[in-house]
């Protein structure tokens, strides 16, 4: 699959930063949905399907890592990769996101739009690898 | 000598002489004697007289030996009951000198030692009562608890946190108001922490309201070093302390995202730039100097935040200081107004702003006074919600001008209002917990005004909005 199929989300409240990830992201040939807040993200998860997310933990209303618990809650996106973005990292309670809330990783402010490429690609094969492989298993445990 | 000796002697002659004046008349026969008697009448009660001189004489003379012989044998009685006391004896003979000296010497010993005796005693009444008022004048709260957990001495300050309660009604725990079933209260409890010392800081609900006391209990050891089951315990109110270090390290959080938030926002929009020209990316002119506009700005943005983190920093230390000079009131406003325009406009918020025809020059700091409003309009600004309204109020008084900031935004508790000013504090309020800040801004407004001799206050109503005023004195009113 091309990164041009692959629809990101990125739920950011500060506009430059929300800028900065669009440019680089569709520079990288994804197509990107930017939400300004974790209620207008959730709009969007309604009604278009997201590959991945990228979520600011710092949002204005619900927290990045309450619109986490709803996504993985939610029965039709509880397996989308997550990725969050965090200027607070000595708040946020980083194994609970990682293990209960299986985000894919937690990335520190300030970081590298091109590692945060990097990641986000590594995120997607290996999430499109266990689905396959899922699919896999699926297939060849179904009776003959 | 002759005092003793001569008295008696001579005393005795008379007798002996009144003796044979006696036998004479007797041996003269009763006529004799009568016509002796006739004769000399004054022959019969001389013998008696003499008599009694002489026996008087003896009397007197002997009452200093018979007094001091007394006193020997009462110094042997009165040393078996330890209770010696000797007196002066009324004689100018030489060994009742000797005596008295004696009695003197020994008097002044005694005296002596009595009074070192009082003196001991009330130097140990001084020191129980100095060490009492001393343990009272503790700002912390110490008592002293028996085997049996009962409170057997407590100090003032303990008494005041006991609120009331009476100290012999149950155990210091429960006195205090210790929830014990709090994780850290539980360490006290613990049976087998009694012989070990500890120290927890428990949170409890009283008549002042809620509030941190840091408990230390240690055994009390005797002398001998044997461990008893008393125990000292000293309570302090450590309420202020954690408070100021929850703010401290609320700061440190809010500071820390103030930071890294611009500089990701530099970092990414640098390496965005420089990767597109590197790999000859169609990154137009214009889209360029958006990138530099926002890199400028959020350097901006992290200076701002430096300098109040620089000035909080000089206001702690009292070397604040101000480069006044004499500034067009009106462009400060107009200025301070551009600032704060687009925060308004982007939640689209009413922004009304009332200045006289006519405004004064002002001497004042003009950074740290457009700092100020800038500070004070940005928080109305952001703790208003979508559409509602701010208003700036310029009100002129003969000796003061005052800046009225108002707006119609979610209000301040009337509890948390007075602390607004103070360094690190932020509102509990999770509509203010919800938006960034570091809690120095208005701190620093408040400091600065104050330093060019003006007053900053605040009233608001929760859910109703806030109007904070800046009076600034005028030029004339100065000097």
């Amino acid at each position: 699959m091309s990164n041009a199929a692959r629809l990101i989300l990125v739920v950011e409240d500060n506009t430059a930063m929300g800028l900065v990830l669009r440019l680089n992201l569709e520079r990288a040939g994804y197509e990107v949905a930017v939400a300004g807040s974790a209620e207008e993200a959730w709009q969007l998860l309604e009604t278009q399907n997201f590959h991945l997310a990228v979520i600011d933990h710092y949002l204005p209303g619900m927290h990045g890592s309450e619109l986490c618990a709803k996504i993985r809650q939610h029965d039709g996106l509880h397996g989308m990769p997550l990725m969050m973005l965090t200027a607070k990292k000595l708040e946020l309670k980083v194994d609970q996101l990682l293990n209960d809330l299986r985000v894919w990783k937690v990335i520190p402010k300030p970081f590298s739009p091109s590692a945060l490429m990097r990641w986000i690609h590594e995120c997607l094969c290996e999430h499109e690898l266990a689905v396959a492989k899922e699919s896999e298993l699926a297939t060849t445990s179904l009776p003959r | 000598m002759p005092g003793r000796s001569l008295v008696p002697f001579c005393a005795c002659i008379a007798a002996a002489f009144a003796a044979l004046a006696g036998g004479m008349l007797w041996a003269a026969g009763p006529q004799h004697s009568s016509a002796i008697l006739a004769h000399w009448p004054w022959y019969v009660p001389l013998p008696l007289a003499l008599w009694s001189v002489a026996i008087a004489c003896w009397w007197w003379c002997g009452r200093a030996d018979r007094e001091l012989r007394q006193q020997l044998r009462g110094v042997v009685l009165a040393s078996r009951r330890n209770e010696l006391t000797l007196a002066p004896v009324a004689s100018n003979a030489v060994e009742f000198r000797g005596w008295n000296r004696l009695v003197d010497a020994l008097s002044a010993t005694q005296l002596q030692e009595g009074l070192q005796q009082r003196l001991a005693a009330a130097l140990e009444g001084f020191r129980q009562r100095k060490g009492e008022q001393i343990l009272n004048s503790l700002a912390d709260g110490l008592a002293v608890t028996d085997e049996a957990g009962r409170v057997t001495f407590a100090n003032e300050t303990m008494r005041a946190l006991l609120e009331g309660r009476n100290e012999n009604e149950g155990d210091l725990c429960t006195l205090l108001g210790v929830d014990a079933d709090e994780a850290q209260a539980s360490k006290l409890l613990d049976r087998q922490a009694l012989s070990r010392q500890v120290m927890v800081d428990v949170p409890r609900h009283s008549a002042a309201g809620e509030n941190v006391l840091r408990i230390a209990r240690q055994p009390l050891r005797s002398q001998q070093g044997e461990g008893t089951s008393s125990h000292v315990w000293l309570v302090r109110d450590v309420t202020q302390h954690v408070l100021a270090e929850r703010m401290r390290n609320e700061f440190v959080n809010s500071a820390t995202h103030e930071l890294r938030t611009p500089m990701a926002n530099i970092q990414a929009f640098a390496e965005t730039m420089a990767d597109a020209l590197l790999e000859d990316d169609d990154l137009d002119v214009e889209r360029q100097k958006e990138f530099c506009n926002i890199i400028n700005s959020e350097v901006s943005r992290l200076s701002r935040l430096i300098d109040d983190m620089l000035n909080i920093e000089s206001m702690a230390v009292g070397s604040l200081s101000l480069d006044v000079q004499e500034t067009n009131f009106e462009r400060l406003l107009l200025d301070t107004m551009a600032k704060v325009k687009p925060l308004m406009d982007q939640k689209d918020q009413v922004f009304e702003a009332k200045l006289p025809p006519k405004l004064p020059s002002l001497q004042v700091d003009k950074d740290k006074i457009a700092l100020t409003l800038v500070n004070l309009l940005g928080n109305a600004s952001k703790y208003t919600p979508q559409g509602g309204r701010v208003a700036l109020r310029i009100e002129l008084r003969t000796s003061d001008v005052l800046i009225h900031i108002a707006d119609s935004g979610i209000g301040i508790g009337k509890d948390e209002l007075p602390h607004v000013f103070e360094r690190f504090y932020r509102s509990r309020d999770p509509r203010v917990r919800s938006q960034t800040g570091t809690g120095l801004g208005l701190a620093l407004a408040y400091e600065i005004v104050r330093l060019h001799g003006g007053r900053l206050t605040a009233e608001s109503e929760l859910d109703k909005g806030s109007t904070f005023t800046v009076a600034l004195p005028l030029p004339q009113a100065t000097h």
